[in-house]
């Protein structure tokens, strides 16, 4: 009986190959679009809020915290303005702070970012426990030269070797005509760290304080720096200060309490993540429009189940008439065509697996070029499971409206002619 | 022992006015077992409503129909479709073949309802016996006419049927195939110990039974104009 079943079911499948097909794509792409939603809002959740960026606070101009973490850790966003070079100082000595690295920005190569900083960076800054900063090719640069040391992305969409001379463009945004005098020499390319690394430039902080056009406001009056000649500390200012704190659980709060509630000149941004996670919180509603979007895609497949199958109930009553007077029972009828639909959702929800690769594929590429976040293509999540079955239940339920109709075929008035 | 006994037998249809139609009043009716039965009547007179009742495709408005025993017109739909695949063959004017299927699964489809096992072997054996050892792969619409009616003779006799009904099985098909086709479907239930209860309007066919009877004898109803 159940292989007769199946046997019907897959002749009629075949025999609406195209509605099939149809359906199923139809199915597939809702499928895929729920499962890409749901891997990227938990991928991209952990990426931005659960993933280690190897420092737990940002110190910089006062105004929004966010803006600072994602100018300074994502390299998104402009940078909110500066701070005078003594509060980097200042917080170095901390007794809370563990290591403080001073971010200067506002130039970039070719869109990418360049960072001026200390070579801390290579040789205190730990990105992940106990992973430093290290280049694949070449050295890091010398600071008192003008050396760069490029993110492995940037080597790969530039073609940027080691030896090859790059010119800062002044702003974040790439424009031909602000290009800096100053030239310098790559003299490393970083490993891949699969984080926003990747896309930047590092250059001594002394060359951000000294290319052409800057402007240094430190000291409360504009400076320009000098060649041969020392810049003073007091005319010096960075964009932000990158903080590893101690494994004290007051430090940062005591450190926030300090800047951020009797201080008027910084903002502390701690814990980074915390920043980010109140972001995404603030944005779940995008989040939700989407799935919103992605289930009404869901009803609409299901609708073309229906359409499809409905559809061919009158070129099938001859059909289930026959197979009525062979002796199938009504429930039978009624079971071949759920067993249809679902076998058309399930075909689709296979398909969803591909239309997921690619939109996660896509989202990888996207993501990790804009921001330097990694996602997975496939990292286990409860959706994988759910969306695919949710999709196969709700094919079965769909099917039972045009399965009720076969349910219903008059069995006399099908067999024609009569005598 | 009688296969079929029919007890005061009507079918009333209502028409979309209201108005009523005694179409089927047969107050007795009896086949006998691996009896051979012709019914002879024109066109219109009710033969497949009578069929249809017997098969239990259609429910009487009144009266009783014993198949093998057992009284089909007050059971519920499900158990006469049970009833039906274990002890009716049908086989139509126009064969009712299921279309995107070869002969063999037509066969096996049949073969799938009611208490039977599948049993690919025996529907082969059959299909070669009815002469379609090379076609059983074939789907009706690649076979002729003739090659049709086999596969339906053969799907109507493949469950070792008690009756089989023939409605009108020579049809479609010319003289010389009409004769042919009529054998086989004598024979192959004289070989089963199936009862036949074959209608028509054919003289030919019909001069070939020894036990004839008219419609209009067996079904009152069509004396009448047809009303209740």
């Amino acid at each position: 009986m159940l292989r007769t079943i199946f046997i019907v079911v897959n002749r009629s499948l075949k025999q609406f190959a195209l509605s099939t097909w149809i359906t199923a794509v139809s199915i597939a792409l809702a499928g895929g679009l729920l499962i890409s939603i749901f891997l990227i809002q938990t991928q991209a959740l952990a990426a931005f809020t659960g993933g280690s960026v190897g420092f737990d606070a940002v110190l910089g101009a006062r105004g929004s915290q966010l803006q600072l973490v994602l100018n300074t850790v994502f390299h998104l966003e402009t940078s909110p303005g500066n701070i005078p070079w003594s509060m980097y100082k200042t917080i170095s000595k901390d007794k809370r702070v563990k290591l403080a690295i001073p971010y200067a920005v506002g130039d970039n190569y070719r869109g990418f970012r360049i960072v001026g900083t200390t070579d801390k960076i290579f040789t205190e800054f730990e990105y992940q426990v106990g992973k430093k900063l290290s280049v694949r090719r070449g050295r890091v640069f010398d600071s008192t030269r003008r050396e760069a040391v490029i993110g492995s992305y940037v080597a790969k969409e530039t073609g940027l070797k080691v030896g090859s001379i790059i010119n800062p463009y002044h702003g974040f945004i790439f424009n031909e005509n602000s290009k800096h005098e100053e030239e310098y020499v790559v003299t490393g390319i970083l490993q891949s760290t699969n984080s926003p690394t990747d896309r930047i430039i590092l250059i001594p902080i002394e060359g951000i304080f000294r290319m052409s056009g800057h402007v240094l406001r430190g000291a409360g009056q504009e400076y320009q720096a000098q060649a041969n000649a020392e810049i003073d500390d007091k005319h010096k200012e960075v964009s932000a200060v990158m903080i590893k704190l101690h494994k004290n659980p007051l430090a940062g709060f005591q450190l926030q309490r300090l800047i951020n509630k009797q201080g008027k000149v910084a903002s502390f941004a701690w814990p980074i993540n915390k920043v980010i996670a109140d972001f995404f919180s603030k944005m779940a509603w995008i989040t939700k429009i989407l799935e919103l979007i992605a289930y009404l895609v869901a009803i609409v497949a299901m609708a073309s189940i229906v359409a499809s199958l409905y559809n061919t109930m009158n070129e099938r009553k001859r059909e289930f008439a026959i197979l009525r007077t062979l002796g199938a029972r009504k429930n039978i009828i009624f079971s071949i065509i759920v067993i249809q639909s679902t076998m058309i959702a399930f075909i689709g929800s296979i398909l969803s697996f591909i239309v997921a690769f690619v939109i996660m594929s896509l989202a990888k590429y996207i993501t990790y070029t804009q921001t330097g976040v990694v996602l997975e293509v496939f990292q286990y999540n409860i959706a994988l499971v759910w969306v695919p079955l949710g999709m196969v239940a709700l094919g079965a339920v769909a099917g039972f409206i045009p399965a009720i109709k076969a349910y219903r075929t008059d069995i006399a008035k099908n067999l024609l002619p009569s005598s | 022992m009688e296969v079929l006994k029919i007890q005061d037998l009507k079918k009333i249809y209502v028409s979309p006015e209201g108005e009523k139609h005694l179409v089927i009043d047969v107050p007795q009716f009896v086949v006998e077992e691996q009896k051979q039965i012709a019914l002879q009547g024109t066109s219109g007179c009710g033969k497949t409503t009578f069929l249809n009742l017997i098969a239990g495709i259609l429910t009487a408005t009144e009266g009783k129909i014993f198949l093998n025993g057992e009284n089909i017109s007050t059971m519920s739909e499900a158990k006469r479709d049970i009833v039906r695949a274990n002890n009716i063959g049908y086989i139509f004017q126009t064969f009712n073949l299921l279309q995107g299927y070869t002969a063999l699964e037509n066969l096996m489809i049949a073969m799938s309802f009611g208490n039977h096992t599948v049993d690919q072997e025996r529907a082969k054996n059959l299909l070669k016996k009815v002469g379609l050892e090379h076609r059983m792969h074939y789907v009706p619409a690649k076979l002729s006419i003739g090659q049709q009616q086999r596969v339906a003779v053969a799907r109507a006799l493949i469950n070792k049927p008690k009756l089989v009904l023939a409605d009108e099985p020579t049809g479609n098909l010319d003289a010389k195939h009409a004769q042919e086709a009529l054998s086989l479907v004598r024979d192959i239930c004289s070989e089963n110990g199936a009862a036949l209860l074959l209608v028509s309007h054919d003289v030919n066919i019909l001069q070939k039974f020894d036990h004839l009877q008219q419609m209009q004898d067996i079904n009152t109803a069509s004396k009448t104009e047809g009303h209740e």
